[in-house]
């Protein structure tokens, strides 16, 4: 019995150990990858092997957006691997939160950041810089 | 039998075999030789055997024997395979989070603290 628990032991060990992604260099991603995490190139070489991994596994996902939701994990795929794991689970939650509220106060958010982006646009028209964060949603999103 | 052991020289009654052995046939002699090959021939599978068999002991034992063991084991495996299948989905769910918020048409800043 007691080698039979151990066995078993043995081979959960095996198997997370399994799971756990070696470090990789850029030119060990399939061509498909690389394409998917071009934003990241120079970051790779520097972040832990379990944000690759996951990185890796966001790219899988890559080939079957559409053009516009391509284009908007391109431009903050970047932003997204600086961010610290802490940083990315706030993010996680709130997110969450957000798609919890019912469908109508999500439009409101969705128009409220959209006027707030028009009037910054405004405001800085030829500058030419990106527009900077015009609000930040606090937790906790749920309250009415 | 043991109360005779210390009586017993081994040596002398080697001796006395050998100056036997030197008195028999040649006949004899080479048959005793061919039984004695023949019983080598035989332990040398025996081991061989015993070997193969001390696999099949060590396997068998890894498995569980009894009624409770068998429930025990079987709660265990349950175990590994309901958090594995909780880390696999875990997982999932943070995957897919990552992606709507990666493509969500709000911007990432408003989830971000900076």
């Amino acid at each position: 019995m007691k080698s039979l628990i151990i066995t078993l032991a043995l081979c959960f060990t095996f198997h997370i150990q399994f799971v756990r992604a070696a470090p990789e260099p850029w030119q060990k991603l399939t061509p498909s990858e690389q394409q998917a995490l071009i934003p990241v190139y120079p970051l790779w070489s520097t972040l832990p092997e379990t944000q690759q991994h996951h990185l890796k596994r966001l790219a899988q996902h890559y080939h079957d957006l559409d053009p516009k939701a391509k284009q908007r994990f391109d431009s903050r795929l970047a932003t997204w691997a600086k961010l610290t794991p802490e940083q990315r689970q706030a993010a996680r939650e709130k997110y969450h939160a957000y798609t919890q509220l019912p469908q109508e106060k999500r439009e409101q958010v969705k128009q409220i950041v959209k006027q707030n982006q028009a009037t910054q646009a405004q405001q800085q028209p030829v500058s030419g810089t990106p527009i900077a964060p015009v609000m930040t949603l606090q937790a906790p999103l749920n309250k009415p | 039998m043991n109360k005779y052991a210390p009586h017993i020289d081994h040596g002398r009654i080697a001796q006395l075999l050998t100056k036997s052995t030197e008195q028999l046939d040649d006949q004899i002699v080479s048959s005793l030789h061919q039984a004695s090959a023949t019983a080598l021939q035989r332990q040398r599978a025996h081991q061989h055997a015993f070997s193969l068999s001390t696999i099949g002991h060590r396997a068998h034992n890894l498995m569980p024997h009894s009624t409770h063991q068998w429930v025990a084991a079987t709660i265990i495996l349950a175990a590994i395979l309901v958090s594995l299948a909780g880390y696999w989905q875990q997982a999932q769910d943070k995957h897919n989070l990552d992606i709507d918020i990666l493509t969500d048409e709000l911007p990432i800043e408003l989830f971000v603290d900076k």
